[in-house]
């Protein structure tokens, strides 16, 4: 038994679909781990997603329901896990290709039944060892990595301070044109890649451009210094500095196949070389000057320029891109021309926090880690990625609503746990497209629909919003869902799967429909309101042009007399009465509405029988009494076939050939000829239908 | 009953178990254990409903507890069934004509197994 120990117990998972094998296993490793179990592979990558590097080590069964551990494998391989989470198979399966199959997912080790408890609890032991040795060792690789380069660093900016202090110059001019080198380096490789620049050679070139002036140790104070104009001669001498920094490099006793050296010789020699082949001391032109030294030029030159020296005041920063845009400083690399003028905003600022520490550090933090992690999954992104995760799961918990990733390979959805609780759904979901219960949750077809539809959007327009019902125990609600493609970002993007979130509108529809439903129709009978009825007509009207319409308007003769003798109440009572007997007497697709007060209009859809024995069936349907009140109908009929008139002529029409009709005597109904113009002027030749009497 | 006697009823090897698990103490505990262990059930039950998924499984998992626990002649006849009903590349169990036979002798060594340990 080993001490107990005050430290946080390490986690270890079992995943086994076997609960005995669980039981057994964790009786084996004993108290000193925290203990989590799966009963399968599902679960197992379930509590990995939810508990990432929290989880020290998994003890990972084979054969298990749901997703096998090989499966289990391959998903830690794709998601990178595999690198911080160490796994041992346990398994009957003793085949060697199983096991060979194991290793090759990435497995540490392989325990094979029966289980002994000693071999269990020193595998696990010496596996946990051996992990943290590995990443204290990734560290201390680190830390040395580190320390070499920043003693690198530090001689090269003790040197270069040591000319500038010479120099009289402030000992800022070489952070500025490394800063600047960076900045133009960086984006020179955004734009092309002719020069091919790695971006650790961006860490070394600016390290290295701070010896650029290494060579004007040997020029005397005289000339160094002098406050004005130089003579010929001297300006030859000043002119010697690059060569002799070049040399001083060149003669070092070892070191001078360093790539630092080899760069630094490269800038020190050719800074002042012009690409019009005009500069010193060689007269190289155009790119046959190292890109290094044609960077470190320019950042010199702006540098030169916008600090004050014993000879000139400080230039603005707009001046001295100016002056260097009109060549006045010599001719340089239209490209890197072009460079400066996209970042000289970029320059102003950087060159204004530039200072020795940080810059320092940010550098050999670069290079540490390009060194250190050449692949892309460190520990460091799955800390950041647990902790976006929890933010993520807090938010969704709070939002109420139901958010979700997709991903098509492995084809997997991870819903957030409000949605889980609410639908009544697992964490995830393998092969989401063809789960039973999301689909019956959802509906196949809508799943469908909008898969198809993520699918068919673009990297630019990946969004895509509707309103789906789905199931929640049991009865349909109203969700409004957001979702977004997810694209890589090759050069053809392949669609990767969605992300998005449903919240639930229910009651907001719920409100909306209900508001909708009020606003077109009559509040006492239920029935469509006149506008809405028109609206509704003509719909059907465009909807099958070629059909034949039957538009009637309809009286409800001595209704005022019913209201008068019987009361408001039973006037009522009657209206609803009679209401629901047009609807009774009519079919589904065809439209009543109550017009206002007594009159009411009834327009049959597309019928294909003889529209006086339709209109002649509705008549008889709806006279008769109630409670003793007589109902007795007047009726206009006006009727179109093919799109032959229009709404506003079928109403004019039918209302014409109704007071027509009741001029005559009320009950019964009359046909309209369709004469009646736009300006109420009516040539009525009225076929009468029937006489009140004729009812039977 | 002694795991000496418990073990020599059903023809187990205590010695390798004590060897592996240690304590007399663990041995029993799992001994009963193994009694709730619902593979044997799960097995009869995957079969008649010709799940042979589920059933290769549920042999799988009895040859791996029998295993562990040294009860030997459960853990041979469980370990050829399962590989009868192991599934080849098509999904289909590799033996599936020698399945009866050996479901007997699983039957018999899993009752001679529970008889023993239920007297411990």
């Amino acid at each position: 038994m080993e001490a107990p120990s005050t430290k946080k117990k390490q986690t270890i998972l079992i995943v086994d679909d076997s609960a005995m094998n669980r039981a057994l296993l964790a009786d084996m490793i004993g108290d000193d781990y925290e203990i989590l179990e799966a009963e399968n592979g599902l679960q197992g990558i379930g509590q990995m997603q939810a508990l990432g590097t929290q989880i020290s080590l998994v003890l990972l069964d084979i054969v298990m329901p749901e997703m096998d551990g090989f499966d289990v494998l391959a998903v830690m391989n794709r998601h990178g896990w595999i690198k911080d989470i160490p796994v041992i198979m346990v398994s009957s399966e003793s085949a060697s290709t199983y096991i060979e199959r194991a290793y090759g997912l990435g497995v540490t080790d392989f325990i094979s039944r029966p289980f002994d408890a000693n071999i269990v609890r020193r595998r696990v032991v010496n596996t946990l060892t051996l992990y943290a040795k590995q990443k204290a060792l990734i560290g201390m690789v680190a830390d040395q990595i580190y320390e070499r380069e920043k003693g690198n660093s530090l001689m090269v900016a003790i040197l270069s301070h040591i000319v500038e202090f010479r120099n009289g110059e402030s000992g800022l001019h070489v952070l500025h044109v490394s800063a600047m080198t960076e900045l133009l380096l960086n984006h020179i490789i955004q734009k092309t890649d002719r020069y091919q620049i790695t971006p650790s050679d961006i860490s070394l070139i600016a390290m290295a451009s701070s010896l650029h002036d290494i060579g004007k140790i040997s020029i005397p104070d005289e000339v160094l210094n002098k406050p004005g104009r130089l003579t010929d001669e001297e300006f030859d001498l000043m002119k010697k500095h690059t060569v002799i920094g070049a040399e001083m490099l060149d003669d070092l006793p070892t070191h001078h196949d360093e790539p630092l050296v080899r760069v630094a010789y490269q800038i020190t020699r050719w800074h002042h070389e012009r690409y019009d082949g005009r500069g010193y001391p060689d007269g190289l032109a155009g790119d046959d000057i190292p890109i290094a030294a044609q960077v470190v030029a320019l950042a010199d030159v702006y540098d030169a320029l916008t600090s004050k020296r014993v000879y000139k005041d400080a230039y603005s920063h707009e001046k001295a891109i100016d002056m260097i845009m009109n060549g006045e400083c010599g001719a340089f690399n239209p490209f890197l021309l072009e460079c400066l003028a996209e970042v000289a905003d970029q320059v102003q600022e950087e060159l204004e926090v530039a200072s020795l520490s940080d810059r320092t550090d940010r550098e050999i933090g670069k290079i540490v880690d390009s060194a250190m992690r050449p692949d892309a999954a460190s520990s460091r992104t799955l800390e950041l990625l647990d902790y976006e995760r929890m933010k993520y799961r807090f938010f969704a918990s709070m939002s109420n609503e139901i958010q979700y990733e997709f991903t098509l390979d492995p084809p997997m959805l991870t819903v957030s746990d409000w949605g889980r609780s609410q639908l009544a759904l697992d964490e995830i979901i393998m092969d989401p497209l063809h789960d039973e219960r999301l689909r019956r949750a959802f509906g196949g077809d809508v799943l469908d629909a909008m898969e198809a539809a993520l699918h068919a959007t673009t990297p630019e327009n990946p969004v895509i919003e509707r309103d789906i019902q789905v199931m929640v125990d049991g009865a349909p609600r109203w969700f409004h869902s957001v979702s977004r493609a997810i694209w890589s970002d090759d050069e053809v993007p392949v669609y990767h799967g969605s992300i998005g979130k449903i919240v639930d509108i229910h009651e907001t529809r719920e409100r909306l429909m209900e508001l909708q439903y009020k606003a077109s129709h009559d509040p006492l009978t239920g029935l469509l309101n006149h506008p809405s009825a028109r609206q509704a007509v003509i719909e059907r009207m465009e909807a099958i042009p070629e059909g034949n319409f039957v538009f009637m308007i309809l009286d409800l003769d001595y209704f005022k007399t019913a209201n008068d003798t019987r009361g408001h109440q039973f006037g009522d009572e009657l209206l609803r009465h009679f209401a629901r007997r047009l609807m009774a007497s009519v079919r589904d697709r065809d439209i009543v509405a109550r017009v206002g007060g007594d009159e009411f209009l009834i327009c049959l859809v597309d019928c294909h029988t003889d529209p006086e024995r339709l209109v002649g069936r509705v008549y008889q349907s709806i006279i008769g009494e109630y409670e003793g009140f007589e109902l007795s109908v007047s009726m206009g009929v006006a009727c179109t076939a093919g799109g032959q008139y229009g709404y506003d002529e079928l109403f004019r029409n039918a209302d014409a050939a109704l007071y027509d009709k009741k001029r005559g005597g009320r009950g019964g109904y009359v046909f309209s000829d369709m004469s009646t113009q736009e300006d109420g002027k009516t040539v009525i030749s009225a076929i009468d239908g029937s006489e009140p009497d004729e009812k039977e | 009953m002694s795991l000496e006697s418990c073990y020599a009823a059903m023809g187990g090897d205590l010695e390798g178990v004590r060897g592996r698990l240690l304590t007399d103490e663990r041995i029993r505990k799992f001994a009963a254990i193994f009694l709730e262990d619902k593979s044997f059930e799960n097995l009869g039950a995957a079969l008649e409903e010709g799940n042979m998924a589920e059933a290769f499984r549920a042999a799988h998992t009895m040859k791996g507890i029998s295993r562990d626990l040294g009860f030997t002649p459960l853990f041979e006849a469980s370990s050829a069934l399962s590989d009868a009903l192991r599934p080849d590349d098509a999904g289909v169990p590799s033996a599936l004509e020698n399945v009866p036979g050996l479901l007997r002798a699983t039957e018999e060594a899993y009752q001679r197994t529970v008889e023993a340990v239920s007297a411990l």
